[in-house]
C-alpha cells in the first residue's frame, strides 16, 4: 500500500489536470446523462400522429374521442393516403374503419417504429376493448329485456294449453260415454233381433203348416201375406243387423279417434312439460348479468411493482375509469421509468467504467514515468492496483450523480438500501474497469484500444437485455447473457429496489458476481504480466 | 564514504533480433564510464539491462559495497534519454511521488529535494508542472528524480542531447561533483570529446560487441588507431 497509494494520487491528478480526459470521459458523461434525462417527459408518448379513415355509416365517436387523449388524429379520405404519409413517418398508425354487420378496425401501423408503436398498439388495444365491452354490454341488455316477456308470453301459453286440454279431456269423455252408449244399443239391438229369429221361424212354420193343411184359398192367401211379412220382417232384420254391424265398426272407428285424441292429449302434456323447461330457462336467462356475456374470461393485469406513493394510480390498472388523465399518465410514466432506471444506470457504469479505465490505464502505460517505475523494484502489483483504484475513485463520481438522480428525482430508494446497492455496484463497477484495464494492458495503443473497448461495449449493450430481451434468445446464448455481470446486477437491484428482497435471496448474483470479479481480475493480472514480460 | 564495487561479467543482452554481448567491465566507487557507439549498435539496450529494465540474456551484473554483495533495488538511479516523469504533476510532487516509491522517509525527501533542487538550479520551478518546463529544466528535473533515494551508481542515458553548451557544461559539473561523492556514474553519450575529457573509463559497442576499456586501447594499439575517432571509420 505504501507505493500504491501515492501511485494512486499521481495517476488521478495526471487524469484530472489533463483537460482533454477530464472533458471526455467525465464531463461529457455527466453532460449526455443530464441531457438523456431532461430530455424524457413525464407526459408520456407525446401525441403521436396517428391516421383515421372512417367510411363507416355510425362513426365510433367513443373510439375517436378516447384516441384523441394521447394520440393526435387526422382523418383521411382513403387508406392510400394515409399509408402514403406513414411512408414518410408522418403518421405511426392507419386505422381503417368499415362496417358490415360488425365494425371493422384495420390498423396499420409502422413496424420499424419499434420502442414507440407498441405502446400505440397497447392503448389501442385497451381502447377498443373497452369500448367493445361497453357496447356488448349494451346489446346484451336490450336483448335480455325483451326475454323478460317471454316468461307471461309462456303462462299465456300454458294457460290455453291447460284449457285445451280440459276441453279435449270433457270431449273425450263424452264421446266414450257416446260410443259406451251406441255399444249397448248395438249390443240390445242385436240381441233382439236375434231374439226374432225363433218367433219368425215358428211363425213361418206355422203358417206353411197351415197353407199346406188348408185349401181355403183366403187362408192361403193371408199365409201368402204373412210369409211375404215374414220374409220382409227377415229382410228388415237383415237389414238392422246389417246397421248394427255398421254401427259396430263406426264404434272401432270411434275408439280410433279416441286413441289418437288421447295421444294428441299425452302431446300436450309433452308440450308443456317442455314449456315449463322453457319457463326454467328463461328465468335463468334473466338471471344472467350482461357483462358475463360481454366479458366471461376477465384477464386484470396487476403489476406487482407499485410503489407506495403511486398508489392513486393504482386504479388505473384495474379499470379504465376517467379522471385526471395527464396525472394518471405522468405517475404511469414515473413507474416506466422507474422500471428501467437501474438498467440505465448500469449502461452508464458500463460505459464510463470501461472507456475511463482503457483511458487512464493506458495513460499510465504510456506515461513517460512509467520508464521510471521500471525501474523501481516489486511495483507490478502497487502500478496495477493503482490504475484500478484511480479508475474506480474517478468513475464514482457520474455514478453517485446517477444514484442521487434516481434516488430524488424517481423516487428510487438507493439511499434506504444504500450498503447493498454499493455492494452491487461495486462489484459490477470492478468488473467493468478490470475489462477496461485488460483491454488497455493487451492493446496498448491508444486509437485502437479505443476501438476494441466501443466494440466491447456495443458487444455487452447487446447482451444487456436493454435492446432484445434476453427472453428472445436461444438457450445458450439467453443462458450466457445472463450471467453478464450487468444483468446479474440489474436483478439484484430490481430485487432490492422494487421488492425490498432480503440479502439472502440476492445470493445467487452475489456469489456469480463475486467468481466473475475474481476471473477478470485473474485474466487482467494475467495480461498485465504477459505483456509485461 | 563506502567501497563500491560494479562489476559485470559476460553479460548479453538482446532486443528483438539484434543483440549485443562480451559486456564485461567493472567500476569502483567515485568512477565515470562513457559508453560510445555509433545509433542503434545497442548502447540504449546495454542502458536498460544494467537498469534493470530489461531482462538479460545471459551474464552476471554485481554490485558489492564493503566487498558485501548487495540486490542493485534501490542502489541504482537511471535517467532516461526522455525523460521520463509524471507530465501533469509538478516537480515537488514528482519528487515526493518517487521518494515515496522508494520508500524513502519523507524527512529524507525534504531533506534531499532541498539540496538537489538548489544544486541542480530548479528552486524556482518545483511548483511547475513538468509539461510547462524547459528541455533542459526537464532533463536536470529527471536527474534530480534518479538522485533522490541517493544511489551508489546513477545511469545517464544520452544526457546531454537537446542541451546547449552552457547546460552541458553545468551538468558535467554535477556529475563530476557526484563522482567526487563516490557515486559510479555511466553515461551513454555520442558527444566523444566529452566523454573522453571527463570519462575515467571508456565502452565502445560496435556490430554486437562490446568493448570495455582494456580493449579499446588494446584494439586502438593494435590497428594503430591515434584517436578514437578513427574508431567509427
Amino acid at each position: 500500500m505504501t507505493k500504491t497509494i501515492p501511485l494512486v494520487f499521481a495517476n488521478l491528478k495526471e487524469f484530472i489536470r489533463n483537460w482533454k480526459s477530464i472533458t471526455l470521459i467525465l464531463l461529457l458523461p455527466i453532460l449526455i446523462i443530464t441531457l438523456f434525462f431532461a430530455s424524457f417527459s413525464t407526459a408520456g408518448l407525446q401525441k403521436i400522429p396517428i391516421g383515421i379513415i372512417n367510411t363507416a355509416d355510425t362513426e365510433i365517436v367513443e373510439l375517436t374521442d378516447s384516441l384523441s387523449e394521447i394520440l393526435v388524429t387526422k382523418n383521411f379520405e382513403n387508406l392510400e393516403n394515409c399509408l402514403r404519409e406513414l411512408k414518410q413517418y408522418k403518421q405511426y398508425m392507419c386505422i381503417d374503419i368499415t362496417r358490415d354487420r360488425v365494425f371493422r378496425l384495420n390498423a396499420h401501423y409502422d413496424n420499424t417504429q419499434t420502442l414507440v408503436i407498441w405502446g400505440v398498439i397497447n392503448y389501442l388495444q385497451s381502447t377498443v376493448e373497452h369500448i367493445k365491452k361497453q357496447k356488448t354490454i349494451e346489446v346484451t341488455s336490450k336483448i335480455l329485456k325483451h326475454a323478460e316477456s317471454g316468461p307471461q308470453h309462456l303462462e299465456k301459453l300454458r294457460s290455453n294449453l291447460g284449457t285445451a286440454d280440459s276441453i279435449l279431456s270433457s270431449q273425450m269423455n263424452n264421446l266414450e260415454n257416446s260410443r259406451n252408449s251406441i255399444e249397448r244399443s248395438i249390443s240390445t239391438i242385436g240381441f233382439n233381433l236375434d231374439a226374432l229369429n225363433s218367433p219368425l221361424s215358428n211363425m213361418e212354420n206355422q203358417v206353411n203348416s197351415l197353407q199346406l193343411s188348408s185349401e181355403d184359398p183366403f187362408i192361403n192367401s193371408v199365409a201368402v201375406n204373412i210369409l211375404s211379412n215374414i220374409n220382409s220382417i227377415k229382410t228388415k232384420k237383415n237389414y238392422a243387423e246389417s246397421a248394427a254391424d255398421d254401427l259396430d265398426s263406426e264404434t272401432n272407428e270411434l275408439n280410433f279417434i279416441l286413441n289418437n285424441l288421447r295421444a294428441n292429449q299425452r302431446s300436450l302434456k309433452e308440450l308443456e312439460r317442455n314449456l315449463n323447461a322453457l319457463d326454467v330457462y328463461l328465468n335463468q336467462i334473466q338471471q344472467i348479468n350482461p357483462e358475463e356475456i360481454a366479458d366471461p374470461i376477465k384477464l386484470d393485469f396487476q403489476p406487482t411493482y407499485l410503489p407506495e406513493l403511486n398508489q392513486k394510480i393504482l386504479t388505473r390498472f384495474k379499470n379504465r375509469g376517467e379522471g385526471e388523465i395527464t396525472q394518471l399518465i405522468k405517475g404511469e410514466t414515473l413507474l416506466s421509468f422507474q422500471v428501467i432506471f437501474p438498467k440505465i444506470l448500469l449502461l452508464i457504469v458500463m460505459f464510463i467504467a470501461i472507456l475511463t479505465s482503457s483511458f487512464v490505464c493506458l495513460n499510465h502505460i504510456k506515461s513517460p514515468a512509467n520508464f521510471r517505475m521500471k525501474t523501481i523494484k516489486g511495483m507490478f502489483i502497487p502500478s496495477f492496483f493503482s490504475v484500478y483504484l484511480a479508475s474506480f475513485i474517478i468513475t464514482l463520481v457520474p455514478i453517485f450523480i446517477v444514484v442521487l438522480l434516481g434516488n430524488f428525482l424517481f423516487l428510487l430508494p438507493f439511499l434506504e438500501n444504500l450498503g447493498i446497492v454499493l455492494l452491487i455496484l461495486f462489484m459490477t463497477l470492478s468488473v467493468k474497469i478490470l475489462l477496461g484495464m485488460s483491454t488497455a494492458y493487451l492493446i496498448k495503443e491508444k486509437s485502437l484500444t479505443l476501438l476494441v473497448s466501443i466494440f466491447l461495449l456495443l458487444f455487452l449493450l447487446f447482451f444487456s437485455g436493454f435492446i432484445l430481451p434476453i427472453e428472445r434468445m436461444g438457450t445458450v446464448p439467453a443462458k450466457i447473457a445472463s450471467n453478464f455481470p450487468g444483468n446479474l446486477a440489474s436483478d439484484a437491484l430490481g430485487k432490492i429496489l422494487f421488492y425490498d428482497q432480503h440479502f439472502y435471496h440476492l445470493r445467487e448474483e452475489l456469489v456469480y458476481l463475486s467468481i466473475l470479479l475474481v476471473t477478470i481480475f485473474l485474466f487482467t493480472f494475467f495480461i498485465k504480466k504477459m505483456r509485461n514480460s | 564514504m563506502e567501497n563500491v564495487l560494479f562489476q559485470v561479467s559476460n553479460l548479453k543482452t538482446s532486443y528483438k533480433k539484434f543483440s549485443v554481448r562480451g559486456i564485461e567491465f567493472e567500476l569502483k566507487s567515485g568512477e565515470i564510464m562513457g559508453l560510445i557507439g555509433r545509433s542503434g549498435s545497442g548502447k540504449s539496450t546495454i542502458v536498460k539491462t544494467l537498469a534493470g529494465i530489461k531482462k538479460k540474456d545471459i551474464g552476471s551484473i554485481i554490485l558489492k559495497i564493503d566487498n558485501q554483495k548487495v540486490s542493485l533495488g534501490n542502489h541504482l538511479g537511471y535517467s532516461s534519454q526522455e525523460n521520463s516523469l509524471f507530465e501533469h504533476l509538478t516537480l515537488k510532487e514528482n519528487i515526493s511521488t518517487f521518494g515515496r516509491l522508494r520508500k524513502v522517509t519523507k524527512a529524507e525527501i525534504e531533506k534531499r529535494s532541498t539540496f538537489l533542487l538548489k544544486r541542480f538550479k530548479l528552486e524556482g520551478a518545483k511548483n511547475k508542472k513538468i509539461i510547462e518546463l524547459s528541455g533542459g529544466m526537464k532533463k536536470r528535473s529527471d536527474i534530480i528524480i534518479s538522485l533522490l533515494h541517493d544511489p551508489d551508481i546513477l545511469i545517464l542515458d544520452e544526457p546531454f542531447s537537446g542541451l546547449d553548451f552552457a547546460l552541458t557544461h553545468f551538468l558535467w559539473n554535477q556529475i563530476k561533483y557526484l563522482s567526487k561523492r563516490g557515486k559510479i556514474i555511466i553515461i551513454s553519450s555520442h558527444f566523444l570529446k566529452e566523454l573522453q575529457e571527463n570519462c575515467q573509463k571508456l565502452g565502445f559497442v560496435e556490430r554486437g560487441f562490446f568493448y570495455n576499456n582494456k580493449q579499446i586501447k588494446e584494439g586502438m594499439k593494435k590497428h594503430h588507431l591515434s584517436s578514437l575517432e578513427a574508431l567509427f571509420t
